[in-house]
């Protein structure tokens, strides 16, 4: 049956849609031989004389078709996975933890790596001094906040020179600006009251 | 740019693939060249006329298109969960079926079946949208009321499982803002699943 393969790649996508597994080398190989195969039996019917085509023509658009199908299902595999990557930089910030990093491709990482760029140079475009997007994500009550740290992070050097050792389960009353990112990335937490 | 519907199809929705592979029973009225493969049971390199078989979607509907009106390649029949019986079924009381039994994807198969179109088309149009109207109440009820997020064994296809989870996102977070208001930071959620697996991979 044709696009199985393609099929098995887009299901896995489907099943483990909140995480990011290992780009799927080999399955993506093996699709594109199969539409090699197809695209060559097709030039095949082509090269053929005239009258034999008639015959020739149902199976030639069932190649067709399934020649359509890998692609729209690759081109999915590939946006989906982008997609992904693109919400990482705005959930995780502007660096990877190394075992998500390992599961991207060379080229994803590449891409990763051109959007970070793009993001600065366009943050850096806004107003007279830039803007950083990624912080007061929700309209911001004060300028402190309590938080509490939930792992040994170590050194943290604050905007005025200063520097702070975050140790697990210290609390510390910081610029919210400052832990706006460490909160995202789950290594303080905001004590509420 | 695809983003703003989750539930609209384009061209890389994974579930608008996944829809369309779902299977069709056809009957093959002419012979066709190098297809036997599309019938399991046979050794035959071509796919003879009469063959019953059923077909994922979108190869059905490819022969579909080039029946002409003087020569019929193919016949597509009504899926096993659009036939008579199972509509009776769904009108007698579509909110205690469970959907998912036969497909994942029961409206949007169900669409597909309509646009073929087939002699049933207009009936089945009715069907899904007054199965939908008659389960919707449930879904509404659950999102309201639902404590933990676990939502399995519902009985409710994909889409409306998807409502199901819009709307429950939508009912929690106007609970927060009512308790603390908007300004609570909170840890991003790739983050917390992220580090849930690191977790899980340690003990």
């Amino acid at each position: 049956m044709f696009c199985e393969k393609a099929l098995e790649l887009i299901q896995e996508l489907e099943r483990a849609k909140d995480l990011l597994s290992p780009y799927d080398t080999d399955s993506v190989r093996t699709i594109l031989e199969e539409m090699n195969m197809l695209y060559e039996e097709n030039i095949n019917v082509i090269n053929i004389s005239i009258d034999e085509i008639g015959s020739e023509m149902y199976a030639f658009r069932l190649r067709h078709a399934a020649l359509e199908r890998n692609k729209r299902c690759l081109l999915a595999y590939l946006w989906h996975r982008q997609q992904h990557v693109k919400q990482m930089r705005w959930e995780f910030g502007s660096i990877l933890p190394p075992d998500i990093k390992n599961n991207l491709s060379d080229s994803e990482i590449e891409w990763f790596s051109q959007y970070n760029r793009n993001l600065a140079v366009y943050m850096k475009s806004i107003g007279s001094d830039g803007l950083n997007l990624a912080l007061d994500m929700k309209p911001p009550k004060s300028l402190y906040v309590e938080v509490r740290c939930l792992q040994d992070h170590g050194k943290l050097e604050m905007d005025d020179g200063e520097i702070l050792y975050l140790k697990k389960n210290n609390q510390y009353l910081m610029a919210r600006a400052q832990c706006e990112p460490l909160i995202r990335q789950g290594i303080l937490e905001q004590i509420l009251r | 740019m695809f983003n703003s519907g989750g539930m609209r199809s384009h061209y890389f929705s994974l579930e608008s693939i996944l829809v369309t592979q779902e299977r069709v029973p056809c009957v093959f009225h002419q012979p066709v060249k190098h297809a036997g493969f599309l019938d399991s049971g046979s050794q035959n390199p071509d796919l003879e006329a009469g063959a019953k078989l059923d077909l994922p979607y979108w190869i059905a509907k490819l022969f579909h298109s080039l029946n002409s009106n003087n020569a019929k390649i193919i016949e597509i029949t009504l899926p096993k969960i659009f036939k008579e019986n199972y509509r009776d079924i769904l009108t007698a009381d579509a909110s205690l079926v469970d959907l998912t039994k036969h497909s994942k994807y029961f409206y949007k198969f169900g669409k597909l079946i309509i646009n073929i179109p087939l002699r049933e088309s207009p009936e089945i149009q009715i069907l899904l949208q007054q199965a939908f109207k008659d389960r919707f109440r449930k879904i509404f009820d659950l999102a309201q009321h639902l404590v933990s997020d676990f939502h399995g064994n519902r009985k409710l296809d994909t889409l409306e499982l998807e409502i199901l989870d819009r709307a429950r996102k939508c009912q929690l977070a106007l609970d927060a803002w009512l308790c603390h208001g908007a300004s609570h930071i909170t840890t991003a959620e790739m983050v917390v699943n992220h580090n849930k697996r690191k977790l899980a991979d340690i003990s």
